[in-house]
């Protein structure tokens, strides 16, 4: 992935504009296992958006796999998402009237898996991450860490080339945490491409590399 | 994708029925009243089948129907006037009984001359068993039934069926017909009918002419001859019921556009406030790579679901209501929901969630996913 002289306004023009992003170039290779930290406001969710393709660049290009993503439709930005990018939320975002299992069936059924290669798949992954004795359970009857690990199961359902995770320890205490950092260590030594926002010092330390943001800008 | 939109209808129940209650009630009404409003078509066809070509004479300003004819007396001369007439080959005459259970016709009992009965029925009714009424000439008080009213009430050869305090002899039974008015009623003679309504004159004659074509011609000249009667040829009975059926029609047409009104309102109002708590499942569908049209097909899917499923429970609800008019009427109106009315219904349904999901379907697919994803 590569960003080059990527600039992001909100509400570009008026009085309320603000200016997140400021010329910013990165590179993050393949197999990179990367962590953005820096202080509130400083635009670490507003990168990992535009690196994810959730959001487009006022000015600059990103490039995902040598293609320019910058100036693509949304649905093409869909496709890639679906295709190429997989995400983790602090706050999970699964569906809370599906189970476990759906809810990575559902990620596979999107991308147009048909139904028993979609369940089949799921179930697998969820055994990866550690939950196959909770396939049938919802959301509200899993804690914090095994929810945290189906959105993992359900970010790799299509195979992406890059794990974006956005504070992905956030809402986890102590141990759930350190699980899910060795969870996503073991994907990356796997040979997945992990960027993750983080304002967490022992987040950052099992990441090879750290970017530092302040103001919009790369320090 | 289909069975995620059938599990979200079931996320807020209460809501989902209300929701529902309006299109099921709606399209059980539909259900019904068209239902009905054929059956009432069916009615008037059967009779139509019965007089087509021949003239209804009776009293003007006579009862019909509904008040078993009341007020109705043609003497012998009037008879016989009408069989002198030109281009008439002849006059029929029939008397009408019906007793009544509450609202509804119970028993119905024609009087007519058992060698004239072709005639009106158009056909050579079989027997299911015992004689034909055309074998009964010469005999007394004895009465030959359909095939619905021997099942309805149980009847058979050789029972006895009171008439205004008169017994007669059940001595045929005839086969189906699939004509309402003949497989539901009865047939005596005329002259026990007249000795029953202690009358000598008939509530009406049938006109047979010698030609069709010159039906509406000889019923205008009954009308001349003798201003006394009213003259219907089946032309004139035709347009009366098509108008009695075509207001029937345009009564449900106009039920079926409230509940277009009501049931797609209700839908888009559900559909919105699903799409607004949901805005953050969105984003993560947005997320996972669902393009505009997918989450367009989601919402539309969960809309058509709820609406389905109150379409299929409306059709019942209608049919349970057909069923019900049926057996009011003593089974003369034949209320039927046939598989065209079934299909149309719940076909009218589905559109119903397809016009009341498709502004949420796209609003939704609209959202920006990041603004989506923050959404609290």
């Amino acid at each position: 992935m590569k960003l080059e002289g990527v600039n992001k306004y909100y509400n570009k023009g008026m009085p309320s504009e603000v200016h997140v992003l400021k010329d910013v170039n990165l590179s993050i290779g393949h197999g990179d296992f990367v962590s953005i930290m820096g202080p509130s406001g400083s635009g670490k969710t507003t990168l990992l958006d535009i690196l994810g393709c959730l959001m487009k660049p006022t000015g600059g290009k990103v490039y995902i796999d040598n293609q320019d993503v910058s100036t693509l439709g949304d649905n093409e930005l869909a496709k890639i998402r679906g295709q190429k990018v997989g995400f983790i939320f602090q706050q999970y975002n699964l569906i809370p009237n599906l189970t476990a299992t759906e809810n990575v069936e559902l990620a596979l059924r999107i991308n147009g898996k048909p139904r028993d290669v979609a369940r089949s798949k799921a179930v697998e992954l969820l055994k990866e991450v550690g939950l196959d004795h909770r396939l049938n359970n919802k959301p509200s009857e899993l804690s914090g860490g095994e929810q945290q690990r189906v959105a993992i199961a359900r970010a790799l359902s299509n195979e992406p080339n890059i794990i974006l995770g956005d504070e992905p320890t956030g809402n986890l205490d102590t141990k759930s945490g350190s699980t899910i950092l060795g969870l996503l260590n073991k994907l990356h030594k796997r040979g997945y491409t992990i960027v993750m926002v983080t304002h967490d010092p022992n987040v950052s330390r099992i990441t090879h590399r750290t970017v530092k943001l302040r103001d919009g800008e790369i320090t | 994708m289909l069975e995620f939109a059938f599990k979200n209808i079931t996320r807020q129940k209460s809501r989902t029925i209300l929701t529902t209650l309006g299109i099921i009630v709606g399209i059980a009404a539909i259900v019904a009243l068209s239902s009905f409003a054929e059956g009432i078509n069916t009615f008037f066809q059967a009779n139509m089948e019965m007089t087509t070509g021949k003239i209804l004479v009776q009293q003007a300003g006579a009862g019909g129907f509904n008040t078993g004819f009341s007020g109705s007396d043609i003497t012998d001369e009037q008879l016989q006037n009408l069989k002198s007439l030109d281009g008439v080959e002849d006059a029929v005459p029939m008397s009408i009984f019906i007793s009544t259970s509450g609202f509804t016709p119970d028993l119905i009992v024609a009087g007519i001359d058992p060698s004239k009965g072709s005639l009106l029925t158009g056909k050579d009714v079989k027997m299911y068993k015992g004689r034909g009424f055309e074998e009964t000439g010469g005999e007394s008080f004895v009465m030959v039934i359909g095939r619905d009213l021997a099942e309805k009430k149980g009847w058979d050869v050789s029972d006895f069926v009171k008439v205004k305090n008169r017994d007669f002899e059940i001595v045929g039974v005839m086969d189906r017909t699939n004509n309402a008015n003949i497989d539901g009623s009865a047939v005596v003679h005329i002259e026990d009918m007249q000795d029953v309504l202690g009358t000598t004159t008939y509530q009406m004659a049938y006109v047979v002419p010698e030609d069709v074509r010159a039906a509406e011609t000889i019923a205008d000249n009954i009308m001349n001859m003798d201003d006394t009667l009213s003259a219907s040829t089946s032309k004139d009975m035709a347009r009366q019921s098509a108008q009695v059926v075509n207001q029937l029609r345009l009564f449900t047409f106009g039920m079926g556009a409230i509940a277009a009104v009501v049931g797609g309102l209700g839908v888009l109002n559900t559909m919105i406030m699903a799409v607004m708590e949901r805005r953050k499942e969105i984003g993560a569908m947005k997320a996972m790579g669902a393009t505009r049209s997918k989450i367009m097909v989601h919402i539309i899917s969960e809309s058509m679901a709820m609406s389905l499923v109150g379409g299929l429970i409306g059709l019942a609800l209608g049919g349970a209501g057909a069923l019900g008019l049926r057996f009011a009427t003593g089974g003369s109106i034949p209320a039927t929901v046939t598989p065209g009315l079934a299909a149309i219904s719940v076909g009218f349904a589905v559109l119903l969630g397809l016009a009341g999901g498709a502004y949420p379907a796209w609003k939704a697919s609209k959202l920006d996913p990041v603004e989506a994803l923050r959404y609290e």
